[in-house]
């Protein structure tokens, strides 16, 4: 390779390359000596910014923790250790049960009536919620019997005032929700609220009719009429709906 | 002072001996920088940054080689990596002087042999340049260069001779004029 004096020329030639001049010492370190502190400053904030950031968030934590604890405290010392469950009374005369209120002893309070609603869930169980279907039914059968009276009274006179089959529209929206619920699954009140449904249809549908519910013809009344009386509607509502409206008759909410 | 202990002192961040690091290393970074990047701007920023980074990780330094090796291999780095980053900004710029240059047809002077070697060896592949101007212009061992690249010696000899065969075959129109 060295015999045509190349690597001589390369090892005498290439030591000019890119030749560097005297070493700036004093300028470079000045640079470098300011980014440092430059650096060395922003870690500092960013580390200072961390501490706070840990400090705030390790104070929303023990809040936080102590808040909890607090609460399970307080619920530990309310709640009820024992819901004693009374047998639903059953009437001798009619069989039927009525909704019983479960009795709630609270710590230190045994043996002693509880507050009212003290230290009760404010979800309403099964047992609640049937009983406040039945309220609900009892009285809006009190008020279909009103209604349905009062459309006997007037058919008979051959005219129905249009408060009337108003009042059977409003009806008609009620009875279409209490079919709809849940509480609803006893066959006989679900027969009597259907039956009911269609004859306030008729009756509200008096009013759509040309010239109003005041120019029904006799015919229409007599339809209406008959429907009233094949379906006994009368007086499976008033057996449905005993005197004094409470939740009982054949409403029964302990089924 | 001897540089194990500079080095302790200078991990626990004390400036003087830093400094005194920063003495012993700068020239020789310093050169080797301008030798691979050929400028003053670039050397001595690649120089700084060289520094900046040592001092910063001077912790993850275990002592397996010289801090100077260690040092070396971070200019290396340095230095290849800005190259890298001037070479694609200086490409764009070509393309726009060739745009502005279009139908310039001057034919350019023929440059001197010398002239030709620095653009042969600015031509090589960065790993044979930086092995021929680590040996051949600064005269570092291939030991050393096998420590700052992370190679074998023999990988830093086979890719010295792959070099010089380069720039015998870029240079392959001067032959006869090495022996004047």
């Amino acid at each position: 390779m060295t015999d045509d004096g190349f690597e001589e020329f390369l090892q005498r030639e290439a030591r000019g390359y890119n030749a560097p001049p005297p070493t700036p010492r004093e300028e470079m370190w000045a640079r470098i000596d300011a980014e440092r502190r430059t650096r060395r400053a922003g870690r500092e904030v960013t580390i200072a910014r961390r501490r706070v950031w840990w400090t705030v968030g390790a104070g929303i934590a023990a809040a936080l923790v102590l808040g909890v604890g607090i609460g399970y405290v307080w619920r530990e010392r309310v709640q009820p250790v024992r819901v004693a469950q009374e047998p639903n009374p059953v009437s001798p005369a009619t069989g039927v049960t009525t909704p019983s209120t479960p009795s709630v002893i609270a710590p230190g309070a045994a043996n002693t009536p509880p507050a009212s609603g003290a230290g009760r869930d404010a979800t309403p169980s099964p047992r609640e919620e049937r009983a406040a279907y039945a309220a609900m039914t009892v009285e809006h059968l009190s008020r279909a019997e009103a209604l349905l009276t009062s459309f006997r009274v007037e058919s008979e006179h051959g005219t129905v005032d249009p408060q009337v089959t108003a009042w059977a529209g409003d009806l008609l929206g009620t009875t279409r929700l209490l079919l709809d619920s849940p509480g609803a699954r006893d066959p006989r009140l679900h027969k009597l609220l259907g039956d009911l449904e269609l004859v306030l249809t008729q009756i509200a549908q008096l009013h759509a009719g040309q010239g109003g519910p005041k120019n029904a013809t006799h015919d229409e009344l007599q339809l209406i009429d008959q429907s009233l009386r094949s379906r006994d509607m009368l007086t499976r509502i008033r057996s449905a709906t005993p005197a004094g409206g409470g939740a009982r008759g054949a409403l029964s909410t302990g089924t | 002072m001897d540089e194990r202990e500079l080095l302790t002192r200078a991990r626990a961040g004390e400036p003087a001996a830093e400094r005194a690091l920063y003495e012993a290393h700068v020239d020789r970074v310093y050169r080797l920088t301008y030798r691979l990047a050929g400028s003053e701007d670039l050397a001595q920023d690649f120089t700084q940054d060289t520094f900046i980074r040592a001092f910063e990780r001077l912790g993850d330094f275990r002592g397996d080689s010289s801090f100077g090796t260690w040092l070396h291999s971070i200019a290396v780095s340095v230095s290849l990596n800005g190259l890298r980053k001037v070479k694609r900004l200086r490409a764009r710029e070509a393309d726009l002087d060739d745009a502005r240059d279009h139908g310039w047809t001057a034919r350019r002077a023929e440059p001197d042999l010398r002239a030709r070697l620095a653009q042969a060896i600015d031509a090589l592949p960065p790993g044979y340049r930086t092995v021929f101007v680590m040996h051949d212009v600064e005269g570092f061992t291939h030991e050393e260069i096998a420590g700052t690249l992370g190679l074998q010696p023999g990988t830093s000899k086979a890719q010295l001779s792959r070099a010089r065969a380069k720039l015998r075959a870029a240079l392959a129109d001067y032959a006869g004029e090495w022996t004047a």
